[in-house]
């Protein structure tokens, strides 16, 4: 059968799958039914997600582009993954590697450029390269190269997955669908085992931790919440590692610093952590010429203390995905390992101890994503027999937009299966106000400026009428590849605005992880704010209510009265200019007090207009006006 | 349009069980979902109705919402302005739990907003059953809507506080 094939000059295209990963990636293709992922000349899978531009203009990809690193470190680009969707200027990129980057270009999108031999070297290019090695792997072995499934961190945003299927097309692949990384890795074991119930996906890779918790039903995927860290990741702990190494083997605070030597040290971390998965005690001889011990010794006790606080932060952000997908541990049918950190034998301890029970790992786990890749590529385009599977899939951050105050109006909250949609009706707070101006934020925060800002745009021409009166409907929409529209409708004149929120790069893993921990580490302060943000927005709104009364109604204030109102207002609109949510509210109190009367008098002038003209209608409009202040009042009140 | 009970094959009730609404969405998701159709236009139809039933999985899945929905099915409004407003006594004591609950966020009282937060959940629950009698074999026509709405009412205020309750514990399971 197999020659057979070889000879066939007409090969039928095969559908594949690819785990495109931060440290390596891996190409798998379903065979006879099953999934299994394509070696290379050398017998290995894995390919490094290296990328090497020599000066005769050749790229070179994988463990070859390895090689090249140490001494060609502008010129090969590593991690490559971590730059995907990210700005020209995003100042963490620098941090990122050794490399010479380029300013953005004036006209040009906004993306990280790299300078390789005086050309601009985009990470989509890159990532383009490892694609089209894979795709080569994959023809080497099929002859003919169908349509792709590509894998993504659950935590990947629009600009990530566009900048994902950018790459995928640049290397010639046609892209049947971009599945997140868990969610594969549930696949593969799902089928294998034909195994249903409610499932967690631990994922612990060289970059990042993904956490998903899934229920596996008749071929039914469906993800009830993702969470994660993903500044976390097996990096981690070989600089814990190198760390102690330095230590014991007694080298100089100063000489610890040098690159060459912290890059020496992680090499010696890493393999350390390997054959600590195996033996007990490995023994270290001290590479450095100039450093006072000859060897260091460490055990994998000493290693597991080393690892446990980056363990507990993978724990908190499991705990999080089991109460956000509403289900208690103790409902687990079972936990899934992925990624190559699940091979340190004490994060499977901590794992069991967290979940109450022995996690599956039967499957490869730096295999298993490609593997489920291949087999949702096989079910959306495969020959012969299949299972039938369907994937239902969430959004992994909250959409909203910022409202009075700078507090953010979640739209669409986190863990929503997507496709969806969702409405919502917004007001004007000034007389008079022409246009809106929606600002479109991804994020877990309460206040939009420390969420990831999508886009702005304005819906303008709207007739001038009282703060209050305009009906803004914004409809957010996001499609099953994540994508967001947002359309907003003013309804009282029908105007219209549309907009696809593509934006020109997106959130990076380190952001994402970075607001979520924010929110946890601010959730107080945040509260805070916001409490404080929403009583300037009261605030205002009655000092503007009764400062318009005092001169519409001047005739019913008492003597004395006007200078009263007058005082509590100047005490309020201080206040409302300071830091204090609870000052403002005790002078929105006070000023309440000093109306109160005053109100009342205007209530019965209202009644009483309206009465003499005879027309209910109107006299519950006016007594609504009349009501101004006091349901000012009574909103901050409630909250 | 047909109603989100009755794209999920559920009768139109209160009383609703999250785990056969889960099991309605996969079994829906099995027929409408994108993947399930190559042809472009067919899959944008399909998307199209997934995003209907994920939002009214959506709203069937919040008490608030499902509940909201039942009144509008028997010609009922809701929202500002046609609600009873909550007694005095109801909003009085809302606040006083939020106040305490307040002050054990300040002074880190886990045990207090536990307990706080066990209390509202019982009033909750309790809110919960009476709007799943009131809307219990009910033709829509004939629903009692006074007490109904009113416990509508209490049932927002119970969210808002339970979803404080709950951030501040998470944040503390962090710290």
């Amino acid at each position: 059968m197999m020659l057979l094939d070889i000879f066939d000059p007409k090969a039928k295209p095969r559908p594949i799958g690819i785990d495109l990963g931060t440290t390596n990636s891996l190409v798998a293709y379903v065979r006879d039914g099953r999934p299994e992922t394509i070696a290379d000349c050398d017998g290995s899978a894995l390919v490094p997600s290296i990328v090497h531009y020599a000066r005769n203009g050749a790229v070179i990809v994988g463990d070859r582009a390895k090689r090249l690193a140490e001494a060609h470190p502008q010129e090969t680009l590593v991690s490559v993954k971590r730059f995907l969707g990210r700005g020209a200027d995003d100042p963490e990129t620098r941090q990122l590697g050794p490399y010479a980057f380029l300013p953005r270009e004036a006209e040009g999108p906004d993306v990280v450029r790299f300078s390789v031999h005086g050309k601009a070297i985009t990470p989509v290019e890159a990532s383009a390269e490892i694609l089209r090695n894979l795709k080569e792997l994959a023809e080497e072995e099929l002859h003919s190269v169908g349509g792709a499934v590509i894998t993504v961190p659950a935590y990947f945003d629009d600009g990530q997955r566009q900048a994902t299927k950018d790459a995928a097309k640049l290397a010639g692949l046609r892209v049947l669908r971009l599945v997140n990384e868990p969610t594969a890795a549930a696949l593969a074991y799902g089928l294998d085992a034909k195994r249903d119930g409610l499932f967690a996906v631990y994922d612990f890779g060289g970059g990042t931790f993904d956490v998903t918790v899934l229920v596996l039903d008749d071929g039914v995927f469906q993800v009830k919440s993702t969470g994660g860290d993903s500044a976390l990741g097996g990096d981690d702990m070989d600089r814990l590692l190198a760390d102690e190494l330095a230590t014991a083997f007694g080298l100089t605070e100063e000489v610890r610093k040098k690159p060459a030597v912290v890059r020496v040290l992680l090499d010696l971390a890493r393999a350390t952590k390997h054959r600590l998965t195996d033996a007990e005690t490995v023994t270290v001889p001290n590479p450095f010429v100039d450093a006072p011990a000859s060897a260091a010794t460490v055990t994998r006790d000493r290693f597991d203390v080393l690892v446990k606080p980056l363990l507990e932060r993978t724990g908190k952000a499991c705990r999080r995905a089991v109460r956000d997908a509403g289900v208690e541990v103790a409902e687990l049918d079972g936990v899934i390992l992925v990624g190559g950190s699940t091979r340190v034998p004490y994060v499977r301890t901590y794992v069991e101890a967290l979940f109450g029970q022995a996690p599956l790992g039967d499957i490869d786990p730096d295999q298993v994503v490609a593997l489920g890749a291949a087999l949702q590529a096989h079910q959306l385009e495969g020959e012969g027999e299949k299972e039938e599977i369907l994937l239902l899939d969430v959004l992994p951050l909250s959409l909203g937009i910022e409202v009075g105050g700078g507090v953010v109006d979640k739209i669409l909250p986190r863990n929503t299966t997507i496709p969806t949609a969702s409405k919502s009706v917004y007001t004007t707070q000034e007389d008079g106000q022409t246009g809106f101006v929606l600002h479109v934020v991804q994020g877990e925060r309460e206040i939009a400026s420390d969420c990831r800002s999508l886009a702005t745009f304005t819906l303008a021409g709207i007739p001038p009428m009282a703060a209050g009166m305009a009906r803004l409907e914004v409809t957010f929409r996001v499609d099953v590849d994540g994508l967001l529209t947002v359309e907003a409708r003013e309804q009282t004149t029908g105007k219209v605005q549309h907009v696809d929120v593509k934006p020109s790069y997106g959130l990076d893993d380190e952001t994402v992880e970075k607001m979520l921990l924010d929110a946890l580490d601010h959730g107080e302060a945040d509260l805070q704010l916001r409490r404080l943000l929403e009583n300037r927005v009261e605030a205002g709104r009655l000092a503007k209510a009764t400062q318009k009364a005092i001169v519409v109604d001047v005739d019913l204030l008492e003597a004395g009265e006007k200078e009263t109102i007058e005082a509590a207002l100047t005490a309020l609109i201080a206040s409302a200019a300071g830091e204090d949510a609870a000052k403002i509210k005790f002078r929105m109190d006070e000023l309440d007090a000093a109306t109160k009367g005053f109100a009342a008098a205007r209530m019965n002038r209202a009644i009483a207009t309206a009465i003499a003209g005879k027309d209910v209608g109107s006299i519950e409009a006016t007594v609504e006006a009349a009501l101004g202040i006091e349901e000012a009042h009574a909103r901050h009140g409630a909250r | 349009m047909p109603t989100p009970f009755a794209l999920f094959g559920l009768p139109a009730t209160f009383a609703l069980d999250l785990k056969v609404l889960e099991r309605a969405q996969r079994e829906l998701g099995k027929t409408i979902h994108p993947d399930t159709a190559s042809d472009p236009a067919e899959r944008r139809a399909l998307a199209e109705q997934s995003t209907v039933a994920n939002e009214g999985y959506r709203a069937l899945r919040d008490p608030v919402t499902r509940a909201e929905l039942l009144f509008q099915l028997a010609g009922v409004a809701t929202g500002d302005g046609h609600e009873p407003k909550p007694t005095a006594a109801f909003l009085m004591d809302m606040l006083e739990k939020r106040e305490a609950l307040a002050e054990a966020r300040t002074s880190k009282d886990r045990a207090t907003v536990e307990a706080l937060a066990a209390e509202i959940r019982t009033q909750r629950n309790a809110a919960e059953a009476a709007l799943s009698a009131l809307f219990s074999g009910v033709v829509p026509s004939q629903l009692d809507a006074q007490p109904a709405l009113v416990h509508l009412g209490s049932l927002r205020y119970y969210r808002r506080f339970l979803e404080e309750a709950t951030a501040t514990l998470d944040e503390w399971d962090d710290a």
